[in-house]
């Protein structure tokens, strides 16, 4: 879904998170790309503060946008 | 006669076939036709001496007629079935009518000819059940060499998974397996490390390192490739190599310089990340003259440094690194007041229990429960049964806290006095208040373990190879006594009791006056493997919290680690000379005994 996003010229994505409390490395390595190479700021809601802390511990969650939903 | 031979598929030479037929002339008759088609024919004269040639020679066709005195073909057929449901049958007979047909059809017979034998039909009815056999033949065949195979690749791919396994745990290097380490810098103190390093797969995306810098110094290196699988363990590998190799880089006599070293491994690493890739990892170190500890943390679970008072959680200071990240920090941290670190890969804290939460909830308390690495794991394990994620950790543990007390033994080498030894260690562990007795019982196997290789290997000079050789022999015990006799030796033995913190830590070192051995430059798990006998090297490792050689190898320092009794007993309790008397009948040496060890 997020890669339509990308093909339909997208300038920036926001992604509501709304039950997940982890983030697989897979997932954070395509965001990773998507802010750096594709050059697509990106910003979450979080729902779950348990990925909030996630995304805090592994210094993520300013590259992410990442806020509590 | 030959005609009928030439019109059989050669396969018929490799066969038995068996003809039950009670008129004779019609027997040889028939006999004559078959010859040369089979490699054996069996001849019978009824159905009872049919079924018995059946049962005791297993020909592979069978042509009866029906018609016999004693056992009729169709009666022995039914007998033949009941042991063998598919033998090809061909039933020869003048006559034939319905119920015996529906009952031939139904014991599956394969042809029938009729009487007098015509040669075409004879030719057609073997053609079809030798053509069927050589069918079931070739099928049998094609599937005993596709499970030959399959069980080659298996077995095949087992045993090249089992190299690439031994291959990976080749490239984690741990300095410190069997050594503990100290610095010159105030307040440094005396550390260990243990480690542990549970993949989830044969090859699985965590590695570690702990290295020995050329100025003293520690540098603790830990990864977590994204993913898993071969991928993972790809980078993890390229990692944790091209780590090891720069350490093995570092030119002795410079001051190592973090910045410096993580800039050089990352600019490296980034070249073999793909674009969507992270790598989260983290480098930990422990310069030799200051009680500090710098990280470059890159992605990484936060690593918990525990104080006299409380437990501090320091989080990464840096993203996973990608091939996007050309900045990173590092942070400083005092450890004066640390008496222990735990680094650590998210199959730990993100490990889900089974109440279905993340184990990171229990992780700080649990740690802050634990006295060493197998306390940790024990609580770990009891919330998390099935672990679905690799994991590693390390865990650097203080281990110089205030001597409470301490008693110091000279044990003569001898065997009656290793007894007594051990039984004056249990004494003394009885006494450490907080120690549960299982693990008092197996942490004193472990002293006697080991002063059961000083004995052996330290004093006497006994070598692995020589021991197993006697003990195959039977003369083990004997050639013990003779050496004992030969030598004036004696173990060094101290045991002492420190406060760490809230926990209380025995140490039991083990010095004899053999050579030694040099500790070697190999990887995992190969450091010391020469110099104890595997098993009771296990049963320290297993029954201790750390054991560690000193530089020569021959003193050997077991510790246990443990949390102290509420009412701190053990530090009113310290009366040395009260030891000292009850053992006196060891001490043969005056002075300091591990002097210099």
């Amino acid at each position: 879904m997020v890669n339509d996003l990308v093909a339909q010229g997208a300038a920036s994505i926001h992604l509501a998170i709304l039950d997940s409390l982890s983030m697989p490395s897979s997932v954070i390595g395509f965001f990773v790309k998507l802010v750096n190479r594709d050059k697509i700021p990106l910003t979450m809601a979080i729902h779950d503060g348990r990925l909030l802390e996630l995304l805090e511990e592994l210094s993520l969650d300013r590259l992410f946008g990442a806020r509590k939903g | 006669m030959a005609l009928l031979a030439d019109q059989i598929t050669p396969y018929a030479r490799e066969i038995t076939a068996l003809l039950v037929e009670d008129d004779a002339a019609s027997r040889r008759l028939v006999g004559a036709q078959l010859k040369g088609v089979f490699k054996e024919l069996i001849l019978a004269a009824d159905g009872q001496q049919g079924l018995a040639a059946f049962l005791d020679r297993g020909p592979q066709i069978v042509l009866t007629d029906n018609v016999m005195p004693v056992l009729s073909g169709i009666a022995m057929t039914e007998a033949i079935r009941r042991v063998d449901p598919k033998v090809p049958i061909i039933f020869i007979t003048a006559s034939m009518d319905r119920a015996l047909l529906v009952r031939a059809i139904n014991l599956g017979i394969s042809a029938f000819i009729p009487k007098p034998i015509v040669l075409d039909n004879l030719v057609q009815a073997l053609a079809l059940a030798v053509g069927m056999l050589e069918t079931r033949d070739l099928q049998r065949r094609n599937t005993e060499q596709e499970l030959a195979l399959l069980h080659f690749r298996e077995k095949y791919h087992e045993n090249q998974q089992a190299i690439a396994f031994r291959k990976e745990l080749s490239i984690l290097e741990n300095d410190y397996r069997s050594r503990s380490f100290t610095g010159t810098g105030a307040g440094r103190g005396e550390w260990v490390a243990q480690a542990l390093y549970r993949p989830r797969d044969i090859m699985c995306g965590d590695s570690y390192s702990l290295r020995r810098l050329p100025d003293a110094g520690q540098l603790v290196f830990i990864a977590d490739a994204m993913g898993k699988g071969l991928a993972a363990a790809l980078t993890t590998t390229l990692c944790v190599h091209t780590f090891n190799l720069l350490v093995d880089a570092l030119a002795p006599g410079t001051r190592f310089d973090l910045g410096a070293f993580v800039g050089h491994f990352t600019r490296l690493m980034r070249k073999r990340l793909l674009e969507d890739e992270v790598l989260p990892l983290c480098l930990a170190w422990l310069p030799a003259d200051e009680a500090v500890m710098e990280t470059a943390a890159f992605g990484m679970p936060p690593m918990l440094l525990r104080g006299p008072d409380a437990i501090t959680s320091v989080r990464c200071n840096n993203p996973p690194l990608s091939i996007f990240l050309d900045e990173f920090r590092t942070s400083r941290h005092d450890l004066a007041g640390t008496r222990s670190v735990l680094l650590y890969t998210d199959g730990l804290n993100e490990a889900q229990t089974a109440a279905g939460a993340l184990y990171r909830e229990h992780l700080t308390p649990d740690f802050r429960a634990s006295a060493g690495l197998g306390q940790f794991m024990e609580a770990f394990q009891a919330r998390v049964p099935v672990a679905e994620d690799d994991v590693t950790l390390v865990l650097l543990l203080r281990v110089d806290g205030r001597q409470i007390w301490r008693e110091d033994l000279v044990v003569p080498s001898r065997l009656e006095q290793l007894e007594q030894a051990s039984q004056t260690v249990e004494a003394l562990l009885a006494g450490c208040r907080g120690l549960a007795p299982v693990a008092r019982g197996e942490f004193a196997m472990a002293v006697r373990e080991g002063l059961l290789n000083a004995y052996e290997h330290g004093s006497l000079g006994i070598d692995a190879e020589a021991k197993h050789r006697l003990l195959d022999e039977g003369l083990y015990f004997e050639h013990l006594l003779e050496r004992e006799s030969a030598v004036d030796t004696a173990i060094a033995l101290r045991v002492t009791l420190h406060a760490e913190g809230g926990n209380r830590l025995v140490r039991v070192t083990i010095a004899d006056p053999g050579q030694g051995f040099q500790q070697g430059e190999a990887g995992y798990g190969s450091d010391d493997s020469m110099l104890l006998h595997g098993r009771g090297l296990k049963m320290i490792r297993r029954y201790s919290d750390a054991c560690y050689f000193n530089e020569e190898g021959n003193a050997l320092t077991l510790l246990k680690i443990y949390r102290g009794a509420s009412d701190a007993i053990d530090e009113n309790q310290p009366d040395p000379d009260h030891h000292h008397r009850e053992h006196q009948e060891h001490r043969r040496l005056s002075g300091d005994p591990l002097h210099g060890q």
